[in-house]
């Protein structure tokens, strides 16, 4: 008898690299974690709720939601059209469209406040001006500004949306009936709902953020202009660094309580 | 050709693709008809469907459905159902609501839908399965609600993409047979897509044989079978004696052997003969005799391939007599189908 042992193979369980992946998950949300951690025990003298006594402040975190809520919508609706024709149609000029929209993404803020500036003094901009309603220094050019910077990041969310809807299903629906229409409402438009409300999350939410178009733009004057970005930087500016970290602490909560309504909305929504 | 009226009838249809073209298809169905539209993968079988339903733009020629010319017509204005191969339901709907779609879409109520769904569903055996969502269901249960979605849709012609191919093997023959029974009940003329030549001869009325871009053939199952068009066709059919032939002084010579004479002119052919229509016989009663050199199991029959000298000749063979054996095999130089090969 043949008495050499039998090698043993060693059992690869892939312990190693499940160990490596949730080391590698954990190391952002930490990142992000550390940094609220420290931004909300910071020792200060304000309390959290001090800034609320303040008509200014109340007046910004109203003004912020609004535009921001208005420039989600906007932004949602220039987003859902743009991602459609991106996710289906392939032109001459496709790729620089398609770069086109990254770039309202990449360019620091306060270039696109001063590109809107800009905008408005042009005889275009100007004739808008007149006859339709005053953007510079005013809540319609909040939403403007904010409108440009989430339909960016909205547009990505949507086309990725209707990618993962089928264009052949809505292909199938015309040929038991719908019309062109319908075949995009009850079947494309249907099957991506949750990722175009998931775009029109984040549309909000960089609206909602949004500081250099808005500060450049309309300016933070109390109580006309001031939302709740731009409180905080002014605070910044004249020393009190107290109640600028309570009001950005303010702006993750709100944030945080308008993604988990959107959620819980999301999810009983039936269309 | 077409018993009972045409029911649709194509023109030259044709046009290009990125690389892809079809060439001029002439089709006619008749009313009623079970056409099984039979291709390898790549062939145009699907772009022709589209073509059919609307979802694809021809470059030339006319559809003609009951005598309306589609050709420009909306995917919804032709009264065309389309059953695509892997369903495409809706996932956002409910079966009901998958069922219901082409009701919901034209805005129709009332007792005539309501007489329709029911008996949709009671054909389908959708009843238990109405609130059940489509990502619960099985392939064959995804089958029947795409059937009876597109029933629903009242089509005059059914375009049936590959029904039975996401479905187990075991089960497709019995899916099949349910196919043919709807297609009574129902009487739609319909086009059944595939490549599986077996699937084809359970269920086919006619067969269309396509090659890449074109029809090569359109004929009855025994038609095609026995005389098939071309050798692409004889090969797509898998017949499996089909021989390089010449035809000299009014006698065939197949593989270099000669089997007696013929009436055609005297060139190159292919010369193929089916072997369910061949027979082991008696050696003593025999002109052609030969060795058994392989014996298989055919769809239908057991099968010996018996070496005639040099020519290798597939026949049916329930004597099942072995291997080394010396058998005699009923073939006249009349049973052989030619067909012209240029070389």
């Amino acid at each position: 008898m043949d008495a050499s042992p039998t090698p043993c193979v060693r059992r690869d369980s892939g312990r190693a690299f499940v160990a490596m992946a949730v080391i590698g998950a954990a190391c952002y949300p930490a990142i992000v974690a550390t940094l609220l951690f420290c931004t909300a025990w910071f020792p200060r003298e304000v309390t959290l709720w001090a800034p609320w006594s303040d008509p200014a402040i109340r007046y910004a975190t109203g003004l912020s939601l609004g535009t921001s809520l208005a420039a989600g919508v906007v932004a949602l609706a220039l987003a859902t059209p743009c991602g459609y024709v991106l996710s289906r149609y392939r032109f001459p000029g496709w790729r620089l469209v398609d770069i086109l929209l990254y770039l309202p993404i990449v360019m620091p803020g306060l270039v696109i406040g001063v590109s809107l500036l800009i905008f408005f003094r042009t005889p275009m901009g100007r004739f808008i001006e007149e006859h339709i309603a005053t953007f510079t220094f005013a809540i319609p050019g909040i939403i403007l500004a904010q409108t440009v910077v989430g339909a960016a990041f909205a547009t990505r969310l949507a086309k990725l949306a209707f990618d993962g809807a089928s264009r052949r299903r809505a292909g199938v629906a015309q040929t038991l009936g719908a019309s062109r229409w319908q075949a995009f409402l009850h079947v494309e438009f249907a099957e991506a709902r949750w990722g175009l409300l998931e775009a029109f999350v984040l549309a909000w939410a960089s609206a909602f953020g949004a500081f250099g178009p808005i500060i450049l733009f309309c300016g933070t004057t109390r109580q006309r202009t001031e939302v709740l970005s731009t409180s905080v930087f002014l605070e910044f500016s004249i020393g009190n660094l107290d109640r600028a970290l309570v009001l950005s602490i303010w702006m993750g909560g709100l944030a945080a309580l308008v993604l988990l309504l959107t959620r819980a909305l999301g999810k009983r929504t039936v269309w | 050709m077409v018993e009972g009226g045409v029911a649709l009838r194509t023109e030259s249809l044709s046009g290009h693709w990125g690389d892809f073209r079809l060439d001029a298809v002439d089709l006619q169905i008749g009313f009623g008809e079970y056409v099984v539209l039979l291709g390898p993968s790549g062939c145009g079988k699907t772009t022709l469907m589209e073509l059919l339903c609307g979802l694809r733009r021809a470059g030339n020629g006319r559809v003609i459905l009951d005598g309306v010319d589609l050709t420009h017509l909306a995917p919804r204005q032709r009264r065309v159902g389309y059953v695509p191969q892997d369903y495409d339901l809706f996932p956002t709907r409910s079966v009901e609501g998958n069922v219901r779609f082409a009701a919901a879409m034209r805005r129709e109520h009332g007792e005539g839908v309501e007489e329709r769904f029911e008996r949709v569903v009671t054909m389908l055996r959708l009843k238990p399965l109405l609130d059940r969502g489509i990502e619960t269901l099985s392939g064959g249960e995804r089958q029947r609600v795409a059937l009876a979605r597109a029933l629903m849709a009242d089509p005059a012609l059914l375009l049936l993409d590959e029904p039975v191919s996401a479905l187990p093997e075991s089960y497709r023959d019995s899916v099949c047979a349910e196919l043919k029974q709807l297609h009574r009940e129902f009487g739609l003329t319909t086009i059944h897509v595939c490549h599986n030549l077996e699937e084809a001869l359970l269920v086919a009325d006619r067969l269309v044989v396509m090659d890449v871009g074109r029809v090569a053939q359109v004929g009855e199952p025994d038609e095609v079978l026995d005389r098939p068009a071309s050798r692409f066709v004889a090969e797509f059919m898998r017949c499996k004696n089909c021989w390089v032939a010449e035809v000299q002084g009014g006698e065939l010579q197949a593989n270099g052997f000669f089997l007696g004479p013929v009436d055609q002119p005297a060139g190159a052919y292919w010369a193929v003969v089916r072997p369910e229509r061949l027979h082991v016989i008696p050696t003593v009663s025999s002109m052609l005799t030969g060795i058994v050199a392989a014996r298989t199991r055919g769809p239908h029959a057991l099968l010996a391939r018996v070496d005639v000298g040099p020519l290798p000749v597939w026949v049916r063979d329930d004597s099942a007599a072995p291997v080394g054996t010396r058998v005699g095999v009923a073939l006249t130089a009349g049973q052989v189908w030619l067909i012209p090969r240029e070389d």
